[in-house]
């Protein structure tokens, strides 16, 4: 044989048909590729840490879309580069019967959780918005990954965190419009609605006590959604094995709209001033 | 919250004690003893607030939570004490409060520069001088341009106003453009406005017909009100009659696609079949029913037809015959007319714009009653037609306080010598002040105040309050956008941020919208709903009712007799506890006394004529709204009803009638079915124009996108209009996915992309583009041919031809 014919040839088992000269140089291209596809890995991992900066109000952009797995339409197979998908070759799902690993989130994992959070919600409470195309009418697709949650290296899908509702897109719009990839002509969007992340603090009597939720528990019943195994780390529960959340954990009555604030709150409603702030 | 238990009390005594009219007349004055509940003060949360509000979107009447610090909107939450969403929303309700802090508002107001032509800042004084001296000048030339989406006490404002003291019955809401055919098809039919039956049918029926609707889109609160069900275990069935394939047909059990207007023909072939097997529920149409054909000339009310000559002309719409008009099998035919046959099965009929922007939308609205009340599937819990609205107060403010050129408050009508006297005696006026002449619906009103006075355009100035003509009229070249060349006629808007209209405003006035005001609305099931203000309007944002107040006040100083009652008080007098006038026209004391509640229990003096008795503003406060009739029961307690005209649901009807229509047009108790035939809509599909048109709305924007396209989540994900077209079309004049094409018809034109396969599929030879894009209005196209009754014009179909721009784009 002379020379490599395909990349199989590059295999130690074919060394023995190679003089020492040429094998250096094809070492070399090795080690060169080898560097520079780290390289460019490197890169590619430390744009994707940018991309992820914690600002509440950043938007998906559609070059954070590329890193999610897209199917290629038919006509774009013949050129498509398969790059986008590079960091999911040989994904490490955890196998079935892995015992569930107890990880304790620290508090920067959380911060940075709740950040990614916000990213895709206008409020906290909100429903979010869905960062990837999306079947425009059936539900079915969605629940092919959201009814159990998938998790695959970054890339996850959470469990759905409420019962299951026949119609999705109700509530969960895509963030940006994939399919005609339409933008809109004006920047008519700017608003400075600004929505609390944090609707309220979680509190613990004493060190060591069960946080209370510092969240409502309406349409977010199935804790395991966020707090479960496929959950983001720093929100994940150090004891995934306990079943019944709420035997130590305490909700709001407040937020869970079993207390009105109707009459209290807006004491002075009707003698209020209109240029005066309300009163706190 | 820093304040005591003792001071709230004393707080919310004061202020609730502080409403009430000033009237010579004693049956005017509100009650100004309340109890209000008392109510343990909650734990704290720091920083958020929360208070009830109906959404500020469409008429399904979604309650939401308002989570409130700093004076700003900062969170939402689905209402879980409502009964119509049980604390679910959809993506718009979410977001609601987004609306209110998009960069552009609204927050002076501004006038034209004649010179530059430029919009500049005034004060408010000079603003609220130079629209009354503008009235003043030709008090019969002004019109006032309403909205399904004023609040009660608004509308209720500018109709006293208008009929009240300027004599002037122009006045015409949005609403004529949304639910017209609604209205004159329940009044036609049942004698009396607005639907009998309530949401709580969508959690009984067996089965659920969308007659033209796609609720998954554009009441998904409603829709998942129905579909939720099955995920519970429970079986209901969809059918899906309408023109394109949507959202809401990927979850129907039946799809049955129609040509376009055919709706009358399919509805007519179900009372065929019904009687020509003799399976019609005999009992029902003998003891509620009578049978009526149009008059000559036709009139709303028509003449009276023996069911022998109905039989008759009904004979010929067998499934064979209306399949080669509908494009329908007739096997689905058969299907339909076999459902209503079956007396077991629980069949609710819903619908929206599809029936109502029609042409025949009287015609089709009679039709749909009329196979509900012929099949007895009528008045029970589950069976019977509910018609939907678009607007949240589409019902309330439109059809009860009736603020439509025709129309007086509680269902009366300027025409009626006994309703004028009545409202005068209400409102304390001299006799004789209301004009008898209906004013101008909606079309012929921008038809006039776009033509010239020279040639006969005697609208001159006119007011537009919450809504958006300039984008939601229909061809809008000829009804809005001729304004432009007209320099002797003036527009005042009142709006939150610029939009389509302000562009041809020569006075802006900065509104302030939802939780920045009080307000009250009514939903599509009779339900009232009231909410306080929450937050301070941004700048100089002011409510709209006070701006009404305000220049009718201006308009009384300057010597317009009609803004003073039979005693020379202010028609907009409020009165404090003692008796003192206040003076609410004045915008820093509006906020001194709950000038929504003075209003309102005004008004509710006018809803019993009809038996619409909505509750005490005080029940309202306590309440997630309550359906009218709201009637006190032996205990004290106010009880809301939920399906009119049935024995035991309704109190005013009479024991032992089982079923009562008490407002029959025939006088007794009788509804009426109607004999409506089948003719061609007035534009068709022909060589030159080979497609039909559809518009609508999608799921993110509600109707023109002045409020939704401001909201990032929204915006986002449907930023621009788009055409939907059917995939073999497409093939055929080569276009393909994203490519633009122009939509051409005899009135105008639009460059769009092409969406196949997407959110909607339309069949072979129909086009669909919604309507929310400012910066692409599809109404440029869109044809103004009206329904001969109600006046609403038809959105749904026109003729167009669809020309490619590109060729094909680089795969």
């Amino acid at each position: 044989m002379s020379g490599p014919q395909t990349p199989k040839d590059g295999h130690s088992d074919h060394l023995p048909q190679y003089n020492h000269g040429r094998l250096g140089h094809i070492i070399l291209i090795c080690c060169i590729a080898t560097a520079f596809i780290g390289f460019i890995a490197g890169i590619r991992g430390e744009q994707k840490n940018t991309n992820q900066q914690h600002n509440p109000n950043h938007q998906v952009t559609h070059q954070q879309q590329d890193q999610y797995p897209l199917a290629p339409r038919y006509e774009m197979i013949r050129n498509i580069s398969l790059v986008n998908q590079t960091h999911l070759k040989n994904p490490k799902s955890p196998p079935k019967n892995e015992p569930i690993q107890i990880v304790v989130g620290t508090a920067q994992q959380k911060s940075e959780a709740l950040d990614q959070r916000a990213e895709l919600r206008a409020y906290q409470g909100a429903p979010p918005v869905i960062p990837h195309k999306i079947d425009q009418r059936r539900a079915e697709s969605c629940m092919s990954c959201h009814s159990q949650g998938l998790k695959l290296e970054q890339v996850i899908a959470p469990q759905m965190s409420h019962e299951y509702f026949n119609n999705c897109t109700q509530c969960h719009v895509e963030s940006t419009n994939f399919i005609l990839n339409l933008r809109s002509t004006a920047a008519l969007s700017q608003n400075d609605f600004t929505g609390k992340t944090t609707i309220a603090e979680s509190t613990r009597a004493w060190e060591g006590a069960p946080p209370t939720m510092p969240h409502a528990t309406h349409m977010r019943e199935n804790c395991i959604s966020c707090h479960g195994p496929t959950g983001k780390s720093g929100l994940r529960s150090s004891h995934p094995y306990r079943q019944n959340c709420t035997q130590c954990h305490a909700q709001s009555a407040v937020l869970e709209q079993r207390l009105s604030h109707d009459e209290s709150s807006f004491p002075l409603r009707m003698k209020r001033k209109p240029w005066e702030l309300p009163n706190d | 919250m820093s304040l005591g238990r003792r001071e709230f009390i004393k707080a919310a005594a004061l202020s609730a004690a502080s409403a009430s009219i000033a009237t010579q007349s004693s049956s005017l004055s509100a009650s100004s003893t309340v109890s209000l509940p008392v109510v343990e003060e909650p734990p704290k949360i720091p920083g958020v607030k929360w208070d009830k509000a109906p959404c500020r979107f469409c008429g399904t009447g979604c309650h939401v939570m308002v989570g409130v610090e700093n004076d700003k909107v900062v969170a939402i939450a689905g209402d879980q004490k409502a009964a119509v969403n049980k604390g679910l929303l959809c993506v718009k309700g979410y977001h609601v409060g987004s609306i209110l802090y998009g960069i552009d508002r609204l927050t002076t107001p501004l006038l034209r520069n004649q010179k530059t032509n430029e919009l500049e800042p005034i004060s408010w004084d000079n603003a609220i001088d130079i629209a009354a001296k503008r009235i003043m000048q030709a008090p019969e030339r002004f019109a006032f341009y309403g909205s399904g989406q004023w609040t009660i006490p608004e509308g209720y404002a500018a109709q006293k106003f208008m009929k009240g003291g300027l004599a002037n019955n122009h006045i015409d809401p949005n609403a004529r453009l949304c639910m017209a055919s609604a209205v004159t098809g329940f009044l036609s039919t049942y004698g009396v406005d607005e639907p009998a039956s309530c949401y709580d049918d969508l959690d009984h029926a067996d089965v659920v017909i969308l007659w033209g609707n796609n609720p998954a889109e554009m009441h998904p609160v409603l829709f998942s009100r129905i579909v939720d069900r099955r995920s519970k275990g429970e079986t209901v069935k969809l059918i899906d009659i309408g023109t394109r394939i949507t959202r809401t047909s990927e979850q129907s059990d039946h799809v049955m696609l129609m040509n376009p207007h055919t709706d009358l023909a399919i509805a007519n072939c179900i009372i065929q079949q019904l009687i020509s097997s003799d399976r019609y529920d005999k009992e029902f149409a003998e003891k509620h029913c009578n049978f009526r054909q149009d008059s000559d000339p036709a009139g709303l009310f028509g003449a009276p037809m023996s069911f022998d000559a109905y039989v008759k002309e009904i004979k010929k719409y067998t499934p064979e015959y209306v399949e080669k008009i509908s494009g329908v099998s007739a096997s689905d035919l058969r299907l339909l007319g076999e459902l209503f046959a079956d007396p077991s099965k629980k069949i609710v009929s819903l619908w929206c714009m599809g029936m109502n922007q029609h042409t025949a939308g009287t015609a089709i609205n009679n039709l749909v009653h009329g196979v509900h009340l012929i099949s007895g599937h009528w008045g029970k819990p589950g069976d019977g037609p509910q018609s939907l609205t678009g607007q949240p107060s589409a019902c309330g403010t439109v059809r009860e306080v009736g603020t439509l050129a025709h129309a007086l408050p509680g269902g009366r009508i300027v025409k009626k010598k006994e309703h004028r006297e009545q409202c005068e005696k209400l409102w304390n006026l001299p006799e004789n002040r209301i004009n008898s002449k209906p004013g101008y619906h909606t079309v012929k009103m921008f038809e006039q105040f776009c033509t010239p006075a020279a040639t006969g355009g005697d609208i001159d100035c006119m007011f537009v309050q919450v809504t958006n003509p300039g984008q939601s009229l229909p061809n809008t070249h000829k009804l809005f956008k001729a304004k432009s060349k007209l320099k002797e006629k003036f527009l005042i808007v009142a709006e939150v941020y610029p939009n389509a209209t302000t562009t041809l405003a020569d006075l802006v006035l900065p509104a302030a919208m939802w939780v920045e005001k009080n307000g009250i609305f009514g939903n599509s099931e009779r339900r009232t709903q009231q909410w306080f203000r929450q937050v301070n309007p941004p700048g100089e944002a002011r409510d709209d009712c006070w701006m009404t107040i305000a220049i009718a006040h201006r308009l009384m100083e300057l010597g317009h007799p009609g803004m003073k009652d039979r005693d020379g008080n202010f028609i907009f007098r409020v009165n404090d506890d003692d008796g003192n006038e206040v003076p609410a026209w004045k915008w820093e004391h509006y906020y001194d006394i709950n000038v929504d509640r003075a209003l309102f229990s005004e008004y509710r003096q006018f809803t019993f004529l009809k038996h619409k008795d909505v509750a005490p503003y005080d029940e309202l406060v306590k309440s997630r709204g309550m359906r009218w009739p709201v009637i006190k029961d032996e205990n004290g307690n106010w009880r809301e009803t939920r399906w009119r005209f049935v024995e035991g649901a309704d109190k005013y009807v009479e024991k032992g009638k089982g079923f009562q229509f008490y407002h029959s047009t025939t006088k007794d108790d009788k509804a009426q079915v109607w004999w409506r035939p089948y003719a061609d809509p007035p534009e068709m599909p022909d060589n030159e124009y080979p497609f039909w048109l559809c518009t609508g709305r999608v799921l993110e924007h509600w109707h023109t996108g002045t409020m939704t396209r401001r909201v990032k989540q929204l915006a986002q994900a449907m930023p621009h209009t788009y055409l939907e077209m059917n995939a073999s079309d497409a093939a055929r004049i080569g276009v393909g996915q994203g490519d633009q094409v122009i939509v051409e018809s005899r009135r105008g034109s639009l460059k769009l992309p092409v969406w196949i396969d997407g959110r909607g599929r339309p069949p072979k030879g129909s086009v669909f583009v919604p309507f929310f894009d400012e910066l692409n209005q599809i109404n440029d196209v869109t044809l103004h041919a009206y329904d001969p009754f109600s006046k609403q014009p038809d959105y749904k179909k026109c003729a167009v031809r669809i020309l490619p721009v590109n060729s094909r784009k680089e795969l």
